[in-house]
């Protein structure tokens, strides 16, 4: 990595974690997103989004629910792209990197949650006193600090990521290759475990067994479109016969997991 | 020509998509004292001026608008369609109840936000991942645009339309849907189609395999395809629903990552998972 392609990369990552706050969450965040940004300025898109796609699904269940920080999916996915394009040894090594990324910048991120609400007291003070025209320049004040602060974070940790990503670009023997293999494995399934969390109810299960078994026996025969018409028609079936027999009751108590 | 939203005062079609172009805005200073309370704010502080032309008036406005507030983003100008319809029916009525106004906001944000993630995070961005993601394996070019778009056409409908259905007919809308009990069915409904999703991608693309193999009397004998010819894609499915266990058990999202990449190093290193 040059100096040059350094900043564009801290620029890039921090434009792609502005869309929570500034795009109205566009899902810049997501890692099929930011590896592209992070291939373009490398010069290996179609590696990068090999790549994004891996992170993609690892951390396919991660939402953005409730007023806590989130798993930082974004920077941690824009710099394990980085680790695997600059050493050269894919998807194991870029995870290695991502993963503990990803949660210190979780912890970060909570730490500007708490250290920014300064500027919401400021604002405070300023309505009480009479002084109105000031609460949009310094929310916007709060949010441009905000990107900057991103901004040279990401900077330090692509400094972390160049030396990491020499040190990786050794040979690994054969039995780290496997482990490696075998951690993402089991941290993919996780990603789909945090996935049905969010959604699952016992009282969905039968639908989630329907999408499992025509995908898993007809394989690629189906695709998402294919599947996702199928399971359009379930809840059109649904939604029409409890319209006709009250299926008030029956949901109620569903729909209170939702609430957040 | 100037198009009014409201003649009397003096709010505009203009004023309307400000709002709308405000409200991505909402969490640019996301904090955990007032969460989004000041982007609500600043979404609909011109429209509050144009209200309430007296200052003392105007100051209470504010600083009813910037309490805490937090939802999911997308439905959230739905809320401040209705906001704006009380502050000028409080301008009308004598003895107006203030309170109402935060109370109808806090109330609402519960069940919005439950039918707003059951679409965006349960529907809208597992499709647009889903569909993006068969690109990007073949790294095409085209699947951030795939996503981006998938995503994004409802989240700027929702945000358009909620913002005109809210000012023009919020409450009674709202309050009819929730006595009649169709926001939980609808809600529901999303959760089928969510889960039918969720259950094919587990399937499609979960990859957790097992290359053990043995020779028997000179045969080879592959563990994988024994499983496959009872359940394909069993292993995926187990791996998850233990995840999914760990969870419910109230592991924190860091502890189980560090577990799991754990035993799947060691599963690995011995070639049972791979």
């Amino acid at each position: 990595m040059s100096f040059i392609q350094m900043v564009l990369l801290a620029a890039a990552c921090a434009f792609c974690r502005m869309e929570g706050g500034w795009f109205g969450e566009c899902k810049f965040r997501q890692p099929i997103c930011t590896s592209f940004f992070v291939g373009l300025i490398l010069g290996n898109i179609p590696e990068a989004l090999k790549i994004g796609a891996q992170f993609e699904m690892i951390w396919m269940g991660t939402a953005g629910i409730g007023p806590v920080a989130h798993l930082d999916v974004t920077t941690g996915g824009f710099l394990g792209t980085v680790v695997a394009l600059v050493s050269g040894k894919g998807f194991e090594a870029a995870m290695l990197f991502a993963l503990p990324a990803s949660m210190i910048m979780q912890f970060a991120e909570s730490l500007w949650n708490t250290a920014f609400g300064y500027f919401d007291v400021k604002i405070d003070n300023d309505v009480a006193n009479g002084v109105y025209n000031k609460v949009f320049s310094t929310f916007m004040v709060a949010a441009v600090l905000r990107v900057l602060v991103e901004f040279a974070v990401v900077l330090a940790w692509l400094l972390a990521a160049g030396a990491f990503s020499e040190a990786m670009s050794v040979e690994f023997p054969a039995w780290l290759e496997n482990g490696l293999g075998g951690a993402g494995q089991l941290l993919n399934s996780y990603g789909f475990a945090m996935l049905l969390s969010i959604m699952m109810d016992t009282e969905l299960i039968p639908f989630f067994m329907i999408g499992y078994t025509l995908a898993a026996f007809a394989g690629t025969a189906y695709n998402m479109i294919g599947i996702g018409a199928i399971g359009l028609a379930l809840a059109w079936i649904y939604y029409i016969i409890a319209n006709k027999f009250g299926g008030k009751q029956a949901v109620a108590a569903v729909a209170d997991e939702w609430e957040d | 020509m100037t198009e009014y939203v409201s003649k009397k005062n003096n709010i505009t079609k203009k004023d309307f998509t400000k709002i709308f172009w405000l409200s991505f805005l909402m969490q640019a200073n996301f904090t955990y004292m007032k969460m989004q309370g000041v982007g609500f704010c600043i979404a609909i502080q011109h429209v509050l001026r144009k209200i309430w032309t007296d200052d003392a008036d105007y100051q209470k406005a504010l600083q009813r608008h910037l309490a805490p507030f937090n939802m999911t983003v997308a439905p959230a100008p739905l809320i401040m369609g209705i906001s704006i319809a009380m502050e000028e029916q409080a301008k009308e009525e004598e003895n107006y109840d203030f309170e109402a106004i935060n109370a109808v906001k806090v109330a609402l944000m519960g069940p919005l936000s439950g039918v707003g993630d059951a679409f965006f995070w349960g529907i809208f961005k597992l499709l647009a991942s889903g569909l993006a993601l068969g690109f990007a394996q073949q790294g095409n070019p085209i699947a951030p645009l795939v996503l981006l778009a998938v995503f994004n056409i409802p989240n700027f409908l929702t945000r358009w339309y909620s913002l005109k259905i809210g000012y023009a007919r919020g409450q009674e809308f709202l309050g009819e849907l929730e006595t009649s009990g169709k926001l939980q069915l609808i809600t529901y409904c999303a959760g089928i189609l969510g889960m039918v999703s969720a259950g094919c991608m587990i399937a499609l693309w979960c990859g957790v395999s097992c290359p053990l193999q043995f020779e028997v009397n000179g045969e080879t004998f592959v563990i994988q395809e024994t499983l496959d010819s009872i359940f394909p894609k069993l292993l995926p499915l187990v791996c998850v629903l233990c995840g999914y266990s760990l969870i419910k058990k109230g592991w924190s999202s860091g502890k189980i990552t560090l577990v799991l990449a754990l035993i799947g190093f060691v599963l690995g290193v011995l070639r049972i998972v791979g």
